[in-house]
């Protein structure tokens, strides 16, 4: 009777460490949440073979109010899970790494913040290889003053 | 160091469980490739063989054996959640862990939380979260559930985290404070600080220690109704407890219709006419 807690001890403290494996390795959110409730269950395990070898009700007393806990844990992770695979259309909980704020700016001195140079503009070069167009311009130049003068 | 090594060396045979845990759970964990998985399951097979061998039940009585059924099953199905890489099999395993974890709790004269645990976490968490696998599934498995995030590291934590456990209790079992020295229960009961006689804090229903019938009797598997002791210890010593975990389940029931997504409303019509 007495290595039977021993047994059921070291089923609780397996389901723990399984869970907390999980709950570190797992990248789907809703594993996590699984695994966080593996945790909770192997505690309360160890809760409920205390309660049989001292032979009173308070560990079952314990595992109840765990019990009501893990609900509202769920109903609250529920809500979370949802509204966040809104927000990002993914269950991946490293796409969630950057949920503080942006990097702050330096502080550095004002004068000594390099500004972005002002863009310069250049002349413009005809093109190589083509042929240049001062011969069609005299033509038209000479051309407009011919009919103005008839008019 | 020479202490250590002398432990270690004394203690041999019981680092096989965690190290061949641990080397199953390395191996088993999602990654692309899947050659490992049987080489991981066996490693398994036998971590819990000789956990199994270390941490027997004296006597193979039904109970024993039914408690080898349920400890098997809900360790099996644990490693089952963490490693399969499609979450509708993790959910569908941690339910039958919860079911196995509920076999454990009959064996332990637990009748009332079997049945709350399979109604609570079978019933609704693992129902709404295959609800919520399903609204979000990608084609096939997503790739952030085909491979682990530093499967190493988090075997090697399990495994520290693990043997610590397990070496305490064989600790714990080797020294005088354990129930290991063949004490009847009815004696541990008497020696034992934390086994205080119930207290009355509300002072309705004063109850002392050699009177409770409840508390006298170590096995209550067979009594007629151990729902009525348990009710007696709610309704009295944590009556204030009691109303607390109703409040906590009211402002948990809000907080979640305060986070839930709503949907989004078309912009409001002035009023016309």
């Amino acid at each position: 009777m007495t290595s039977d807690l021993l047994s059921y001890l070291i089923v609780g403290a397996v389901l723990f460490a399984l869970g907390a494996l999980g709950f570190l390795t797992r990248r789907n959110m809703i594993v996590a949440f699984l695994s966080a409730e593996m945790m909770l269950l192997g505690v309360t395990l160890n809760l409920v073979a205390f309660s049989y070898e001292h032979s009173n009700y308070e560990g079952q007393a314990f595992t109840a109010i765990v019990l009501t806990v893990a609900a509202c844990e769920a109903a609250l992770a529920l809500a979370l899970i949802s509204s966040l695979y809104r927000l990002r259309k993914t269950l991946d909980l490293s796409a969630w790494h950057d949920l503080g704020e942006p990097e702050p700016e330096p502080l550095v001195e004002s004068a000594e913040v390099e500004r972005p140079l002002p863009v310069q503009h250049f002349p413009r070069l005809t093109p190589a290889g083509h042929q240049p167009e001062t011969a069609p311009l005299i033509q038209s130049a000479t051309a407009p003053l011919e009919t103005s003068s008839r008019v | 160091m020479n202490v250590l090594f002398a432990w270690i060396a004394e203690n041999r045979a019981m680092l096989v469980p965690p190290v061949f845990g641990f080397l199953a759970l390395y191996l088993l964990l999602p990654r692309e490739y899947r050659f490992w998985r049987p080489i991981g399951i066996a490693f398994g097979v036998v971590a819990l063989g000789v956990l199994g061998y270390f941490f027997s039940v004296p006597g193979m009585s039904l109970n024993g054996v039914l408690f080898y059924v349920f400890a098997g099953m809900a360790i099996v199905a644990a490693t089952a959640t963490v490693t399969f890489p499609n979450p509708i099999y993790s959910a569908l395993s941690f339910a039958l862990v919860v079911l196995s974890v509920s076999g454990l709790f009959v064996l332990r004269g637990a009748m009332f939380l079997a049945a709350t645990t399979v109604i609570i976490y079978a019933g609704a968490i693992v129902v709404m979260f295959l609800f919520i696998i399903m609204l979000s599934r990608h084609p096939g498995n997503a790739p952030y559930d085909r491979r682990a995030r530093e499967p190493f590291l988090g075997s090697l934590a399990a495994f520290l985290l693990l043997s610590v456990l397990v070496f305490t209790l064989a600790d714990w079992t080797k020294s005088g404070i354990g129930p290991s020295h063949g004490a009847t229960a009815s004696e541990l009961a008497a020696a034992d600080p934390l086994d205080v006689p119930p207290r009355s804090r509300s002072g309705f229903i004063p109850i002392p220690n050699h009177v409770d019938p409840y508390r006298q009797s170590h096995v209550r598997v067979n009594e007629p109704s151990p729902l009525r002791g348990l009710g007696r210890t709610f309704f009295t010593d944590y009556l204030f407890v009691v109303e607390l975990a109703g409040t906590l389940l009211l402002v948990a029931g809000v907080g979640a219709v305060a986070i839930a997504p709503r949907r989004v409303r078309a912009p409001q019509r002035p009023p016309t006419g």
